[in-house]
């Protein structure tokens, strides 16, 4: 039952993807300005230094100052960035004379928008969706309760009528990385509408924000303009736009899609209802007739049954714009769509359950339209719908509510948080949140909210996250398959036994441990701070594992012993990807975007094996001390 | 004495305590465990989940009870003697799914979906600091892989009982995908595992009578009614997904899958029905 709802669920939802690419080989979609916004090839961030932006040198505290200076002693470059020309992204770096907001030349109304963004330490930008909806853009990394002037927030304004008062919306966990990294959005934006008079009927929606793959808003209503709009009003279409006045910002994979309301209409339309168990399309006859009659909408309860039925609408699709056509059919027993006499989707079923998608190119014009439904499952309620949208166009329902009604989760979830001390929990973990499922993981919570999930039957840290520990909703409620969720943007790592003995520099590490050289022991709980010390054997070598949080609570060190010394040949894998080493010794892990910074002095290796590249480390049997950063 | 009470998994922890032994003779009445039993529910503190998946009273009058949220709980004084209440303490959390406790010199063993686990309260303050993993076992993830135990063997090993998983051959019949699903192990101390026994669909029951191991298995595929079987070692008992492995050279069992599914009809359907989930 369960997998069931969940593929009603995944087929059902709404899966669009932003189209259009912005090149970002130049300014050409954007309109003049100051200068302080250009096109780079590439961009570096010292990720130690604060930018300071005019906002807070306005408020400058003596602490800060403080700070300030102890910069300036440091041997670290002064710059912020570094950047590198040639194009994909877009960079802006402001001072005082040019400090531009970027502002497209294009308009939009109901938008998808994916881009990435990169910022420094301590700077601030926001997207402006119609020029007036600010996505706040802010180092936020380490903030434990976000507001909405913190990363993936809806900022305030600063009105002070009662109705154009707006207080700020804040993401609903903190989702964001650390600086200089590559941050991920997702926006399915929808505008305000309008009545003929010029009234707003309905305020501008966020359908969804996606930060680093976590939502982070769902169907998040923004009431007014936020702070600093573009013009002080609310409207149909208005350009997107950058800030550009408070720090530097990079954006790269810059992409969206424009979306418009449906202009499909379904005309003409009539039903006919049979009643009898009939199993399969073709049974249906004029014997069966039950009842018949004209219908504006889609509506399975027309029958009047509960099972044992058969309905068949006919009518016309009156199309007015020339496109390709995505129609989604959901239903409970048997269906079949034909569109132009040709059969569209179909299951044959008098039992089945599901949604069928098929895209269909549909000239400008009217279309024959049939729709047959029939149901002999008395186990299954009455269901049938029919959406259609294309790229383009949004979604459009031609069916009643109740003749298919969202699918909501009514259950209860039950979340895992850590109280005083750490949680501890094992369960069945997917890596990558839908890759493979290891099964003998153990979650591991803090207070302060730096969470990871270790692998004992690989002494391998798989994950590492901020935020809410997990959601064991899978794995309690009902009879549960054993598994856990981690509740944020985990930064997951890879998969491998990561310490071993390789014949030589081609040899891969080992998929997974596996008796008799690796065998799990267990851990102990260090009373000190209430984390597992892991233990496993390996060779003749007793290995221990510590995963720590480090002293700001912001990311994690990974400490790993050794029983035995002069050890050869031994290696330990740090990361999987390509790598950048920075000016400060730290390695960028550049496709997952986390940082790494080995303590212990080890010089790392970077290596390519069975095409994959890897950060390694010698190990001699000395203490192993390496931090991840993301 | 611990070594002979038969474990079961329970649903609701009541506890059972006797208080007479004597017979009520009322020869046309089905008797009735109150007949025999008072029956008188510990008070369990609220916010709780029990769920209880393993129960063992310890030598000091303690109960262990662990749960399927992963917690130990030791409950002293179960009895309330003096009027004064029990008092639950979290000996040990985080646990997946743990089915079954044994006692042994000090130390509460357990046996978690994937490994048989010793806890152990090094420090006196009655939580364990030690989840030593004595010996992991592989598990293809599915829901249905839990693992029972352990029951203390008289030569103070342990045995542990492996339940199959299902679906990717056929809705309903159970499978060993991997070692050593479907069988008893039994495990020693030092993390040496020995196959004892194969032929387990989901042996939630298991105890010993004279130093013999018993279990008992859940009706379904191959097994047609719930019972109770005796266990010597290298058996074979019922269902025939572990015989999967019983050419694996720790093997104590000479029967074949081949030759087993040459006897007897494997029932091999299309696979119409792999989207359900038994």
């Amino acid at each position: 039952m369960k997998i069931r709802l969940l593929i009603i669920a995944v087929l059902f939802g709404v899966s669009l993807s932003a189209q259009e690419q912005i090149k970002l080989n130049n300014l050409n979609s954007f309109k003049a300005q100051a200068g302080n916004w250009q096109i780079v090839g590439d961009v570096t961030v010292n990720r130690h230094i604060d930018v300071h932006h005019e906002a807070e040198v306005k408020h400058d505290s003596k602490k800060k100052k403080r700070r300030k200076k102890k910069k300036r002693n440091t041997v670290e470059p002064p710059k912020v960035i570094t950047l590198a020309p040639g194009t994909g992204i877009l960079l802006n770096i402001n001072d005082k004379e040019k400090n531009d907001a970027l502002v497209t030349n294009w308009e939009h109304g109901d938008l998808l928008l994916e881009l990435e963004v990169l910022l420094p330490k301590g700077s601030n930008s926001g997207i402006y969706f119609q020029g007036r909806y600010e996505l706040q853009l802010k180092d936020s990394w380490g903030v434990k309760n976000s507001l909405g002037s913190d990363m993936g927030g809806f900022h305030n304004n600063w009105e002070t009528d009662e109705d154009k008062i707006f207080r700020g919306i804040p993401p609903t966990s903190n989702a964001s990385k650390a600086p200089g990294l590559w941050q991920k959005y997702k926006v399915h934006f929808q505008a305000p509408r309008f009545n003929e008079a010029g009234e707003k009927i309905s305020n501008a929606k966020f359908i969804s924000v996606d930060l680093n793959g976590v939502r982070i808003h769902n169907n998040v209503e923004v009431p007014t303009y936020t702070g600093g709009p573009i013009q002080k009003n609310e409207v149909a279409k208005g350009p997107l736009l950058i800030q550009g006045n408070h720090g530097p910002v990079a954006i790269k994979n810059f992409k969206y899609q424009l979306l418009k309301a449906s202009s499909v209409a379904l005309k003409s339309l009539s039903y006919t209802t049979y009643k009898g168990a009939f199993k399969g399309l073709d049974e249906l006859n004029d014997n069966a007739k039950a009842s018949k009659g004209k219908a504006n909408k889609i509506d399975v309860l027309r029958t009047g049954e509960e099972d044992e039925y058969g309905i068949m609408y006919m009518g016309t699709l009156n199309v007015e714009e020339e496109d390709n056509y995505t129609m989604s059919v959901g239903y409970t027993g048997g269906v079949k769509l034909i569109v132009d006499n040709k059969k569209i989707v179909e299951d044959n079923s008098s039992s089945g359950q599901g949604v069928l998608n098929e895209d269909v190119a549909l000239s400008k014009g009217e279309h024959k339209f049939i729709l047959i439904n029939i149901k002999s499952a008395a186990w299954r309620a009455p269901r049938l719908g029919l959406s259609i949208k294309s790229k383009s166009i949004n979604s459009k329902d031609f069916h009643a509510y109740e003749s298919y009604p969202p699918n909501i989760n009514t259950v209860s979830p039950i979340f895992v948080q850590p109280d005083s001390k750490p949680r501890l929990l094992r369960a069945f973990v997917s890596f990558n949140g839908n890759g493979k499922r290891l099964s003998h993981t153990i979650g591991v919570g803090t207070p302060a909210g730096v969470n990871y999930i270790y692998d004992l039957g690989a002494g391998n840290l798989v994950g590492v996250w901020r935020g809410d520990f997990v959601d064991a909703t899978p794995m309690w409620h009902s009879r549960g398959d054993g598994s856990f969720k981690p509740k944020g943007a985990v930064q997951w790592t890879f998969l491998n036994q990561p310490i071993a003995q390789l014949s030589d520099m081609n040899t891969a590490f080992p998929e997974t441990g596996a008796a008799p050289d690796f065998v799990s022991k267990g851990y102990t709980i260090d009373k000190t701070n209430w984390l597992p010390v892991f233990k496993y054997h390996y060779k003749d070598v007793d290995i221990e594992n510590r995963i720590t949080p480090d002293a700001n609570n912001n990311y994690v060190v990974h400490d790993i012993q050794f029983s035995k010394t002069g050890l050869t040949n031994w290696y330990c894998k740090l990361a999987s990807g390509d790598v950048e080493k920075m000016f400060d010794g730290t390695y960028l892990i550049k496709n997952q975007q986390y940082y790494i910074k080995v303590l212990t002095g080890q010089i790392p290796i970077v290596r390519e094996v069975n095409g994959e590249t890897e950060l390694i480390i010698p190990v001699d049997g000395s203490n192993i001390k390496y931090e991840i950063i993301w | 004495m611990m070594n002979k009470i038969i474990h079961n998994k329970i649903k609701v922890i009541a506890l059972l305590i006797v208080i007479a032994f004597t017979q009520i003779g009322i020869a046309q009445n089905t008797h009735k465990e109150e007949d025999y039993y008072r029956i008188t529910k510990v008070p369990t503190p609220e916010g709780v989940k029990v769920e209880g998946g393993g129960v063992l009273s310890l030598p000091d009058g303690s109960i262990a009870v662990c749960t399927r949220r992963g917690d130990v709980w030791i409950i002293e004084n179960p009895t309330m003697a003096n009027g004064y209440p029990s008092k639950f303490i979290k000996f040990a959390s985080g646990l997946h799914e743990p089915l079954g406790l044994a006692y042994k010199n000090g130390a509460l063993y357990t046996a978690q979906r994937g490994e048989l686990t010793k806890l152990v309260d090094t420090d006196g303050d009655r939580i364990a600091d030690v989840y030593e993993t004595v010996y992991a076992w592989p598990l293809s993830t599915h829901y249905h892989e839990y693992s029972f135990g352990p029951v203390l063997s008289p030569d103070n090993a342990f045995f542990v009982t492996a339940n199959v998983a299902f679906g990717s051959e056929e809705w309903w019949r159970g499978e060993s995908r991997v070692p050593w699903r479907g069988w008893t192990m039994k495990i020693y101390e030092d993390g040496k595992m020995e196959p004892w026994a194969t032929g387990m669909r989901s042996p939630a029951g298991y105890g010993l009578i004279d130093d013999e191991l018993f279990y008992t298995d859940n009706q379904g595929d191959w097994v047609g009614s719930g019972g109770l079987w005796h266990l010597p070692k290298g058996v074979f008992t019922a269902h025939p997904a572990g015989l999967k492995w019983s050419e694996h050279q720790d093997s104590p069992i000479q029967l074949t899958e081949e030759a087993f599914y040459s006897k007897i009809d494997k029932r091999q359907v299309k696979k119409k029905w792999t989207l359900r989930k038994t």
